[in-house]
């Protein structure tokens, strides 16, 4: 999938190859995405910060010292960027009142009436408290897992830990999203299973 | 056979596909076997079906790249310029909520100074008596060579200056030199300025920015085509045309002779001097206004740690105080000093303050005033993180507190450092 490395599309990049630029955008746009998500995404603004945090990465990209972990960069800049957001757009009052639903009810189920809408709501407020109750560092590689389905090494090249830290990073968030989760759902068959990796 | 503790740990890989050939049947078999480890692994892959599910609304699904690419800005090719802007830009305040409530992180560590300057930067230096300042910053093609020799060599951010080396810039280049004080001198384009040492320059073409310290009674001299001048703390500009040379004095006081008469300059004069003439003439001048070709660039933050770490700038101790505070990763909003009121009324030092992150990153810079300390009621100061500067996700910060060798004497020993965050 990754024919050419990194390290060489930000080279091509510097040298004023915008192309290569491009690629890595297609090849970060999950991971930024789901980066923005996590900090912005009850606002829905995950996908100006995510454009934004490209924006910020081509501008500083002479300043990317090691291009290997271009990644790890993008994480740091998307995270900077993310939180300027916050601080310009963020409500004074956001440690003060409930956390708005970071979620919009798509037009088809709302249709369907208040009963399915609030069940809904219900189902994803219960997974989103569930996410904020885990120690912090499994949140970000979580919402890259679930959000985006980044594979381990897709996590691993952005946040800068290693595939296995990864791997026993969501092994423990697993585990107690499965506890905090347990009476939350209980049709626990694999037709629902493949219905929602579709 | 596999026991149910190792299962279970494979359990999420094998549900997101990561597992080895090799555990993926060693746990197909248990589970064939194993009927708790098999209702275990339906509901995991019933949560992880939750999840998936429940996010999939918020799902990315167009893609980003045309918008990116459509208003792709310029690359900023003087990456340091922009950095200053934003280690400069301005200060955020916070609401009392924040300070009321937010937890507080102690400082871990006050390590020995000794100690930390070999811990903090990797790259040693041990001054010895000819080695006089350091360059904080430099842009474009700047070529350095010694006394006594036809050898040019590059000058580059950090390289140690010595007493009697002549530093030339060329077109567009500009270079500034952190001299033992400590005083600084910002170098225009086309300009040949010889270190005689750390208070004497000769300024042989061109035009320099000079701000010196006041810290001791010694003189600080330039000597020019023209004339000499000399000062004691200030900021100035002395620019030598073919014609003379001119000098402009935005703060302080600056003698300006030539071998028949001097003048004292101050604040906002200008003259200009020309050999063997008499009088010299003063003139109002916006002194900032001319002087703006200099505010434009300033000195790396790490190379001003460097140097005002690694030289001596009076006899008098100088001790930096290294923290290690630890962030476990919160989002970092303030730094807060510590330290018990003394009883002297003034002459106390500044602080210049360096956070860097784990790795040694230079993060933000920052500067508590002298006068800070002269309020006895005040023992506590918070440093606020800066605007456009983000500390999310670090996992500790060092904090390196070096004394402000020209704003006093009276040095301040931190007794806690913290982290105030979200
Ligand atoms: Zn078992």
């Amino acid at each position: 999938m990754h024919s050419a490395k990194d390290a060489e599309l930000v080279f091509r990049c510097l040298q004023g190859d915008t192309d290569a630029f491009a690629e890595l955008v297609r090849r970060y746009q999950s991971a930024v995405y789901a980066t923005a998500y996590y900090y912005v995404g009850r606002y829905h603004a995950a996908e100006d910060v995510a454009q934004e945090a490209f924006w910020a990465a081509y501008r500083s990209m002479p300043n990317l010292k090691e291009p290997d972990k271009f990644g790890v960069w993008l994480k740091e800049i998307t995270t900077r960027t993310a939180a300027n957001w916050l601080r310009r757009n963020g409500p004074r009052l956001r440690h003060e009142t409930p956390l708005p639903q970071r979620r919009t009810v798509p037009f088809e189920i709302a249709r369907q009436g208040p009963t399915g809408t609030s069940e809904i709501i219900d189902r994803h407020e219960n997974v989103q408290r569930a996410i904020d109750a885990l120690p912090e560092r499994y949140r970000l590689p979580v919402i890259l897992r679930y959000l985006q389905e980044l594979s381990y090494e897709e996590i691993s090249r952005f946040t800068g830990e290693s595939r296995d830290e990864i791997r026993g990073i969501l092994h423990r968030a697993g585990r107690q999203l499965r506890e905090l989760l347990a009476d939350a759902d209980t049709t626990e068959d694999d037709a629902q299973w493949h219905r929602a990796r579709k | 056979m596999a026991s149910c503790a190792q299962i279970e740990s494979f359990l999420q890989a094998y549900i997101d596909g990561e597992l080895s050939q090799a555990e993926k049947v060693i746990l197909e078999q248990h589970i064939a076997e194993c009927r708790m480890c098999d209702a275990l692994l339906k509901r995991q892959k019933a949560n992880a079906a939750l999840l998936f599910e429940s996010l999939s609304e918020q799902r990315l699904r167009e893609d980003l790249t045309p918008v990116v690419m459509a208003h792709l800005p310029e690359m900023d090719h003087d990456y340091r310029r922009s950095h200053e802007v934003t280690l400069r830009a301005k200060q955020r305040g916070r609401s009392l909520f924040f300070r009321v409530i937010m937890p507080v992180f102690a400082a871990a560590a006050v390590l020995l100074v000794g100690a930390a300057v070999l811990y903090t930067w990797p790259k040693t230096y041990t001054p010895v008596h000819r080695e006089v300042g350091m360059v904080t910053y430099q842009q474009g093609k700047v070529l350095r060579s010694r006394e006594n020799s036809t050898d040019r060599m590059p000058t580059l951010v950090q390289t140690v200056v010595q007493a009697d080396e002549r530093f030339e810039t060329a077109e567009n280049a500009v270079l500034i030199i952190g001299l033992v004080g400590p005083s600084y001198v910002k170098l225009h384009e086309n300009t040949r300025l010889k270190v005689e040492h750390e208070r004497e320059l000769s300024l042989e073409r061109g035009r320099i920015w000079l701000k010196v310290s006041n810290n001791d009674r010694a003189y600080f001299r330039v000597f020019t085509p023209s004339g000499d001048i000399t000062v004691f703390g200030t900021v100035f500009d002395v620019h030598v045309t073919d014609r003379g040379t001119t000098v402009t004095v935005a703060e302080g006081t600056v003698q300006v002779e030539n071998e028949r008469t001097f003048t004292v300059l101050h604040s906002g004069e200008q003259v200009e001097l020309m050999p063997g003439r008499k009088p010299l003439r003063k003139v109002a001048v916006d002194a900032h206004t001319l002087m703006a070709w200099a505010s434009g660039f300033h000195s790396d933050p790490q190379a001003e740690r460097m140097f005002l770490a690694n030289f001596p700038h009076s006899e008098r101790i100088r001790a930096e105080q290294v923290f290690v505070v630890d962030v476990r990763r919160h989002v970092v909003h303030a730094i807060t000093f510590e330290w018990r009121p003394d009883a002297f009324e003034d002459n106390h030092c500044g602080y210049h303050i360096f956070v860097s992150d784990e790795h040694m990153n230079q993060l933000f810079t920052g500067y508590i005033d002298a006068r800070v300390f002269e309020n006895k009621e005040k023992h506590i100061y918070e440093l606020p993180v800066p605007e456009g500067v983000s500390i999310v996700g670090k996992s500790i910060l060092h904090i390196n507190v070096i004394p402000d060798g020209a704003s006093g004497v009276i040095e301040t020993p931190f007794i806690e450092v913290a982290a105030l965050s979200m």
